[in-house]
């Protein structure tokens, strides 16, 4: 229960997190992994598409193909108008809720 | 550079099939999610490029790991509903192969003289299932012949037009206008050459995929 505090957070948000990447612009599965990877988001690309899945399930998320410059076709993932509704519904409360906790906890000084 | 490429292949394909034995009791629609995003991003790379990647994604029971921790086996996958844990994508494999693909261009390229008209179609068919050529590079390769054929018929109807408008009761024709039997004896060779170049034009646009 007491394991890894980071984890924890880490699952609350990251959902949230792939919603303001794709917000920025589509992007296929290697780029979001790299980017949740180098934020220390996520472990490996197995915990993406799973978390993919349940954000295109929610309807918060579509996909289309698009030839890539090397040739494969890629899937890209965007926001779809659920998607944005979800994501500034959690801009909104994400401030308040971390100046409240960060009040609670208090802050660690260096 | 061939070599380059047979290396990059082989290097996919054995990570791949680590990865589809390390997710075997994954649910189905999870594994082939994990499965294509992983084959999409190697694919198209040189050896090296392939190892570095392989490198980055780290051991597939790793990957395989992680993604039981996310979906807890069992759980129901809204895109895969009732399907039970299983190999991922049976399909998608042979439509990656480079192997299928030389087949398919082959197919398409020679099938007709083989068994006439089926073994074309069949040839057809084989390089719409492959994933290493581009949508439109599969249009061109399939429609061009019918657009050909299309051409050839809409030019032997104007030159029957022609024909007939300038006929005066003599009996022979124009040698500048060609005859229907002109255009069909020609329209065969076309085929005979545009067909088999369709393919080879194929294969040259698999290098480096």
């Amino acid at each position: 229960m007491t394991a890894d505090v980071g984890a924890q957070m880490r699952k609350g948000v990251v959902e949230y997190c792939v919603l303001g990447l794709l917000s920025r612009e589509p992007m296929y599965g290697w780029q979001l992994a790299e980017a949740l990877s180098d934020a220390g988001l996520i472990a490996s690309i197995g915990t993406l598409y799973p978390l993919l899945g349940r954000l295109r399930d929610n309807g918060w998320v579509s996909t289309f193909d698009l030839p890539s410059e090397s040739g494969p076709v890629r899937k890209y993932y965007r926001l779809t108008d659920s998607g944005t509704a979800q994501l500034v519904r959690f801009r909104v409360q994400w401030m308040p809720f971390a100046r409240v906790v960060t009040g609670l906890v208090g802050e660690e000084r260096p | 550079m061939t070599d380059t490429d047979t290396d990059a292949d082989r290097l996919r394909r054995e990570f791949l099939g680590r990865l589809d034995a390390a997710m075997s009791d994954l649910p189905h629609g999870v594994a082939t999610e994990i499965h294509d995003g992983i084959a999409e991003e190697l694919g198209g790379l040189d050896a090296e490029s392939t190892a570095a990647r392989i490198a980055q994604l780290g051991d597939p029971r790793t990957i395989a790991r992680e993604a039981r921790a996310e979906v807890p086996v069992g759980a129901p996958i809204a895109h895969a509903p009732s399907e039970p844990a299983a190999r991922p994508s049976a399909k998608a494999p042979l439509a990656d192969s480079r192997g299928f693909a030389i087949a398919a261009a082959l197919v398409l390229a020679f099938g007709g003289f083989v068994v006439p008209v089926v073994g074309w179609f069949v040839g057809a068919v084989m390089v719409a299932t492959s994933s290493l050529w581009r949508r439109w590079e599969k249009a061109l390769a399939i429609l061009l012949p019918f657009a050909t054929g299309a051409l050839i018929a809409v030019i032997t109807w104007i030159g029957s037009l022609i024909a007939s408008a300038s006929a005066t009761g003599e009996p022979e024709h124009n040698p500048l206008i060609p005859s229907a039997l002109d255009l069909w004896h020609s329209s065969i060779l076309l085929v005979f050459i545009l067909i088999p170049a369709i393919g080879g034009w194929l294969l040259w646009r698999l290098r480096r995929r």
